[in-house]
Formats: structure tokens, C-alpha cells, sequence
């Protein structure tokens, strides 16, 4: 007897190290794909980073590619979000086991085109007659080149922009969304009080200090590209903008880092506890489904320009396929970037549509009228800024800009300062 | 593992032999999975500790101790190692401290009902996921909505910044995994206190000995190798702490945070730099190794083995 439940024990025990080890994994099942492979088709591995109804979404998208033909299969595969997914796929790509396709946060294109593991789509694109690259808009095609290849095409693109809760404006007796710096913090201020704050914007994650920065008339990097573009008055105003607001008693900063201080935002504002946020135009129909006030949507406001920072993911491919597998990969990219699927994908999420197809698509247009702030992200076409492919930004990103961001908000260091320091410590990458 | 040795070898039989070549064959499986999952990974961490490069380049170039060099000469480190340090001394001492208060009083109480719901309640949290738990108290802590500063608000208390400052942030993920592993904790020393004869303690009564000193003196020292093993445990797995730290606060605010094993995976795959992370990787090991040793060292004084 005492034998026997000496052995269920361990066995329990050995469950659940089993379990411990199986978490990670089931995460990374197909979100539920359907049917199998028909027979003699290539099996194509493909994965994203999209989770909830966008990964759904994904996959119904990619269902409607299988089913469509049968001589390629896709098999989606979510992988987390773009860091989890990004560490994973070094991982496999520098183990030898990298999937056909995959979908990648634009800054991190640079590291694995100059290591020379992404398939050259040019002579695909080039030579087949069914696709047109020029049709793709030149502002969303700023991460495809690398030293005269085709690596990547792009799939979700998205740029920051201004949610705000149109109820909560209107109460506070305001018409329209702020165009301009001060008419935002005047805004907030008027929607501040009993535990309601008029704007939020996660430091943890510096691509919005960024965005602030370009619309204050800075750059990225400076013209030589070896330093900071806004070691000058663009920096330091953002900071004091925020510092301002502080004082005010109208910013809500949440709690955590990088995108889980972005989810904890997005929660604030849907419960109507911040009223106004800067957030990726990716988020407009889910702020919208979850929200039960009217949300709208607007450029970031200016200071002395717009402007808008590239954000999202690209497509790519990697190299040392098959040619069968590489034409099977070009069938199903094209079909992504096609503009029946790019608008379907852009009315879905709020994604950018990527080509005037996709903005014309019928799809897009019928949900353009269901939710009309879904193309003003694609205005701000216009005002993309250029970014070279550079392996460091993501480093610098965090930690050189996002470090003296907080400091400065946080850890009470002047914003001449923190850019002063921005400046130096950034200079040394490129030394 | 008896170290007494036989003057005269003898000389093995057959019999002897194929037990010897037993012994070697049952513990095969054993060494060789610790060889590849743990001797060849270390052996590589340090040979990788040497090149710089990424993840996924073809030939990352050899560049020395450069790497080491980058994280000496970085205050970042230095200040991921201060958080470490600061966040393992916390977690230790308010777990080992709670266990033993926890422990003696449900010991003390063994035979009421009451204590084996308190047990439960204690040690439930141990099986949850670190995931869910750190999910959980990153609302449970939030520190403009959260329910712990209502409560607090109700009691008439100000406010408790919690993750959002830089000066306590640490300290709130460190009283989160302190909660989370109690009741581990409390089980092991449960389970050492029943094991002191009790003819100790009943000359001890008859001495007429108060409370107070029969548990220094008495219950203290007898489960002194039991709270020797726990704290190493304990060190271990904090100097280990990732899974919170990530979710939490992602090393913020302001870098408060940021522990090695963190910083070591955020240098791998965040930033492209693995030779970078496996210097941090070497050091974390040596760190490990010589708190543990240290620990048997100082200890050995101190802990009565029966």
C-alpha cells in the first residue's frame, strides 16, 4: 500500500515538471488551424507575432490562402510578442532550424539582413507579372532594401497617434482633438480631477518620447548618423512637456516596462481613467470594440511639425530553402502583400494599408465607414521619417534614451541634462 | 559518504565486480545527462564569453576579455549587481525569519483543526505559476488603481507607490516572491521541528526553562542543518529571479530592478550581444559558487548535525 502511493506520488511530481517544461510550448501551437496539408503541396512554416483577435485574424487569413490553392500549405504559428518572438527566432535561425516565413518588428530587420540569413525577394518580385512592387506606398517600404536586396516586405505597419475619449472631451466642452502641444495639455488639464487624468503615455517604452521628439522638429540620428538627432531644444521639450503635465497633475503614468507598460495604458484608458493616450494605430478596433465611449483618433499633436515615427512588422523570408520552397514562400508573401489581404488585415486591426489597393479594397472601405478614424493613421503617411537599418538602435532605444527619459521623469535629473547625457553615451556606439 | 578506509585493499570477487560495473551502469544515465545539459552548456558559456558578434552571425570575432572589460567599466552593471545583492539578502532573511516564526507556531498548534488550513493557505501559493502570481500583484500593487492601496487608503494610510518607484520597486517584487515561496519554506522546517526528540524538550521543562530560551537554545540548533539548507536554496533561486522581474517591471523603473539573470537576457536577445551575456553569465556562476560556499564555510561552525 505505501508502495503504491510512494509511486503515485512521484509520478505526480514528475507531472508536473513535465508540465512546468510543456508551458512554454503550448503557447506556441497554431491558433487553431484547420484541416491538413493536401498532398504534394509544400508545407510552408510561418510565423507571427499577434496575439488575440489579430492573431485570429491572422489565421483566418491564412486559411483562406490554403484553401484557395493546393499546391502550398501554411502552417501559422504564434510566437509571443516581437521581443519573445525575436529572441526565439535568433534562436532557431542560429540553430539551423528557421521557419520558411517570418513576421519581424521592423528595427530588428537590420541584424538579420547583415548577417545574410534573409531570402533576396527582388528577382521574385521583379519577374512575376502578377506583382506590382511599385504600387506598395514608398513610406511603408523603408525597412525592404539592404544593399540593393529585397528582404522584406511589409505586413503590419503602424505609427503612433492619439487616442482620446471623445465623451470625456465633449463633457469638458471641447469640440475637436488637440492639434498642437499646448492645446493637448490645456485639454488634459480641463479633464483632470476625481482620479480621472487627460493623458497617459508609457515611459517604458520610448518610441512615444521619440514621436513627441519629431513633431518638436528633431531627427533620429543626426546627418553624419553617428549620434542623436535631437541633442538640441527638440529633446529637451518633450521632457519638459511631460514634467509640465506632472505639475498639472494631468499625466497618468503606468506601471511596468516596454509593451506591458503599453497594455496597462490601453487598460487605463478603456476604463475611462486616462482620457487621452498616445498609443500605435494598431490598437484603434480593439480601443474601439472595448471601450463604451466613442474613441478618437488623431495625429500626435505638433509642436512645430508632424511627423511619424515607422513602427510594426515586416515579412521575411530566410534563405537556404528549397527552390520549390522558395517559390511556395514568393506565392504566399505576394498573397500577404496582395490588396485584398493587406486591407482586410489593415480593416481588422488598424494596421496601415499598405497599398492604395488595400485602401480601396472593399473590405477596408466598409469598415472605414463603421469606424471612421481608421485612415487617419494613413495620412500620416506623409510625414514617415527615414531610418537607416542600424543594429544598435534597439539598445540605444532602451538604454540610452529610455534610461535618461526616466531619469529625468522620474528621477528628477533637467531635461537639458538627459539629452546632454543621451548625447554622449549614444556617441560611443558609433565610435 | 563515509571517507574510512580499509588498511588491506581486498581483492574483489566476481560478484563484486559486475556490482561495481552495476553501480556504473545505473548512474550512466545520470552523469551523461549532466554532462550534456550542464558540463558541455558551462564549458561553452565561457568559451562564448570571448567573441563578440550576434546571436546569428556566421563568425563572431574573437575579442579577448573585452567583454568582460564592457561590463566592469558599465554602471549599469554595477548597479544590476547592487540589485541583485540587495534583492537575495531581503528575499533571504524575511523568508527564512518568517518560516521559522511560521513554522514553530503551526508546530506549536499541531493538532488543531485551524492548522491545517493555515498550512494550506500558506503553501498554495508555491504552486502557482510565478507568471500568474507576478500578473496578479502588477494589479494588486498598481499604484493609482490598485486594491492593496485602497486598502491601505481605507485604513486611512497614504498611498504605497510600490512598483512605480524606483526606491521601492524592488523591494515590492522581492515581498511578492517572499509571499509566493513561504509556504515551501515553512514545510521544510515544519518538517525538521517534528523531527526533535522530544525527551529535549521535556528536560528542558523540568529544568524549568523559559520559553523564549528553550527555542534559541534548543529548537534553534536542532534544526540549524535544515535552515542552513533552506537558505542556500533560498540564495540560489533568488540570485535566479527572472520570471517576476520580467513581468513586473521589466527591470525599470530606471534600471531599480534589473537583476543578472534579467540583464543577462536582455544583453542575448534584446540588444544582439550574447558574448556580452555570457561574461554576465560567467559572473553570475561565480557568484553562485562562492555565496554557497561561503555559506557551508560560515555555517559549518554554527549548525548542529544529530
Amino acid at each position: 500500500m505505501k508502495k503504491w502511493i510512494a509511486i503515485l506520488l512521484s509520478m505526480a511530481m514528475a507531472m508536473t515538471l513535465l508540465a512546468g517544461c510543456s508551458g512554454g510550448g503550448d503557447e506556441t501551437q497554431g491558433t487553431g488551424a484547420q484541416g491538413a496539408a493536401p498532398e504534394g503541396a509544400v508545407t510552408i512554416e510561418f510565423w507571427h507575432s499577434m496575439g488575440s483577435t489579430t492573431g485570429e485574424l491572422i489565421q483566418e487569413i491564412v486559411d483562406e490562402f490554403n484553401a484557395s490553392q493546393d499546391e502550398v500549405y501554411v502552417e501559422a504559428i504564434y510566437q509571443g510578442d516581437y521581443t519573445t518572438a525575436g529572441t526565439k527566432l535568433q534562436a532557431a535561425v542560429s540553430g539551423g532550424n528557421a521557419p520558411h516565413v517570418a513576421q519581424i518588428e521592423i528595427t530588428r530587420v537590420g541584424m538579420y539582413a547583415s548577417a545574410g540569413v534573409l531570402l533576396d525577394l527582388l528577382p521574385y518580385a521583379e519577374n512575376d507579372p502578377e506583382f506590382d512592387l511599385d504600387a506598395l506606398y514608398p513610406g511603408v517600404m523603408d525597412y525592404s532594401y539592404y544593399e540593393g536586396q529585397l528582404v522584406s516586405l511589409p505586413n503590419g505597419r503602424s505609427v503612433p497617434v492619439l487616442y482620446y475619449n471623445v465623451d470625456a472631451l465633449t463633457e469638458a466642452g471641447y469640440d475637436h482633438a488637440p492639434e498642437t502641444w499646448d492645446e493637448m495639455r490645456e485639454m488634459a488639464l480641463a479633464m483632470t480631477g476625481d482620479g480621472v487624468y487627460g493623458y497617459g503615455c508609457p515611459l517604458g517604452d520610448s518610441w512615444y518620447y521619440l514621436a513627441l521628439m519629431l513633431t518638436a522638429g528633431g531627427q533620429v540620428y543626426n546627418d553624419e548618423g553617428n549620434n542623436i538627432g535631437f541633442h538640441d531644444e527638440s529633446g529637451t521639450k518633450p521632457l519638459q512637456l511631460w514634467l509640465d503635465m506632472i505639475e498639472d497633475g494631468s499625466l497618468y503614468l503606468p506601471e511596468g516596462d516596454d509593451y506591458a507598460s503599453n497594455s496597462a495604458l490601453r487598460n487605463a484608458f478603456m476604463a475611462g481613467v486616462c482620457t487621452m493616450t498616445m498609443q500605435s494605430s494598431a490598437q484603434y478596433r480593439s480601443l474601439v470594440d472595448n471601450s463604451d465611449f466613442e474613441v478618437g483618433v488623431a495625429y500626435i499633436p505638433k509642436d512645430v511639425t508632424y511627423a511619424a515615427i515607422p513602427g510594426g512588422s515586416n515579412l521575411v523570408a530566410f534563405s537556404g530553402m528549397s527552390e520549390e520552397e522558395e517559390e511556395a514562400v514568393w506565392k504566399f508573401m505576394k498573397y500577404m502583400c496582395s490588396g485584398d489581404v493587406a486591407g482586410k488585415y489593415a480593416a481588422g486591426t488598424g494596421y496601415l494599408p499598405t497599398s492604395d489597393a488595400a485602401l480601396n479594397s472593399d473590405i477596408y472601405q466598409e469598415m472605414l465607414a463603421q469606424y471612421p478614424y481608421l485612415d487617419v493613421a494613413v495620412e500620416q503617411l506623409d510625414y514617415f521619417v527615414e531610418m537607416p537599418f542600424d543594429e544598435s538602435y534597439t539598445e540605444i532605444k532602451d538604454n540610452v534614451v529610455g534610461k535618461y527619459v526616466q531619469e529625468c521623469i522620474i528621477g528628477g535629473m533637467s531635461p537639458e541634462e538627459a539629452v546632454e547625457h543621451m548625447y554622449e553615451e549614444a556617441g560611443a556606439f558609433y565610435e | 559518504m563515509s571517507r574510512e578506509k580499509t588498511a588491506v585493499r581486498p581483492a574483489y570477487g566476481k560478484n563484486e565486480k559486475r556490482e561495481r560495473l552495476m553501480g556504473y551502469i545505473l548512474a550512466a544515465p545520470a552523469v551523461i545527462l549532466l554532462v550534456v545539459f550542464t558540463v558541455y552548456p558551462l564549458i561553452y558559456l565561457i568559451y562564448r564569453s570571448l567573441f563578440g558578434g550576434n546571436l546569428i552571425a556566421k563568425d563572431p570575432d574573437f575579442v579577448g576579455i573585452e567583454n568582460y572589460q564592457t561590463l566592469f567599466e558599465s554602471e549599469d552593471f554595477h548597479k544590476v549587481l547592487t540589485n541583485t545583492l540587495v534583492y537575495t539578502l531581503i528575499t533571504v532573511v524575511l523568508t527564512i525569519v518568517l518560516a521559522v516564526i511560521i513554522a514553530s507556531w503551526l508546530h506549536s498548534k499541531r493538532n488543531r483543526k485551524l492548522n491545517d488550513i493555515t498550512q494550506t493557505f500558506i503553501f498554495t501559493p508555491h504552486i502557482i505559476s510565478v507568471v500568474s502570481v507576478s500578473t496578479l500583484f502588477l494589479w494588486l500593487m498598481d499604484s493609482k488603481m490598485g486594491f492593496l492601496n485602497s486598502v491601505l487608503n481605507a485604513l486611512g494610510f497614504d498611498s504605497y507607490t510600490f512598483l512605480a518607484s524606483p526606491d521601492t520597486a524592488l523591494f515590492s517584487i522581492a515581498l511578492v516572491m517572499v509571499w509566493k515561496g513561504l509556504g515551501y519554506y515553512v514545510l521544510l522546517i515544519m518538517a525538521a521541528l517534528q523531527n526533535i526528540p522530544s525527551n529535549v524538550y521535556e528536560a528542558a521543562e523540568i529544568d524549568d526553562t523559559p520559553k523564549l530560551r528553550t527555542f534559541f537554545k534548543i529548537t534553534l540548533p536542532m534544526i540549524s542543518p535544515t535552515i542552513l539548507f533552506t537558505s542556500v536554496v533560498a540564495t540560489i533561486s533568488s540570485f535566479k529571479v527572472f520570471d517576476s522581474v520580467s513581468i513586473m517591471t521589466g527591470g525599470g523603473p530606471l534600471n531599480s530592478t534589473n537583476t543578472l539573470v534579467y540583464y543577462i537576457y536582455e544583453y542575448a536577445y534584446r540588444y544582439g550581444k550574447p558574448g556580452q551575456a555570457c561574461a554576465a553569465g560567467v559572473i553570475l556562476l561565480i557568484f553562485v559558487c562562492a555565496i554557497t560556499f561561503l555559506q557551508f564555510k560560515v555555517s559549518k561552525k554554527r549548525v548542529y548535525y544529530q
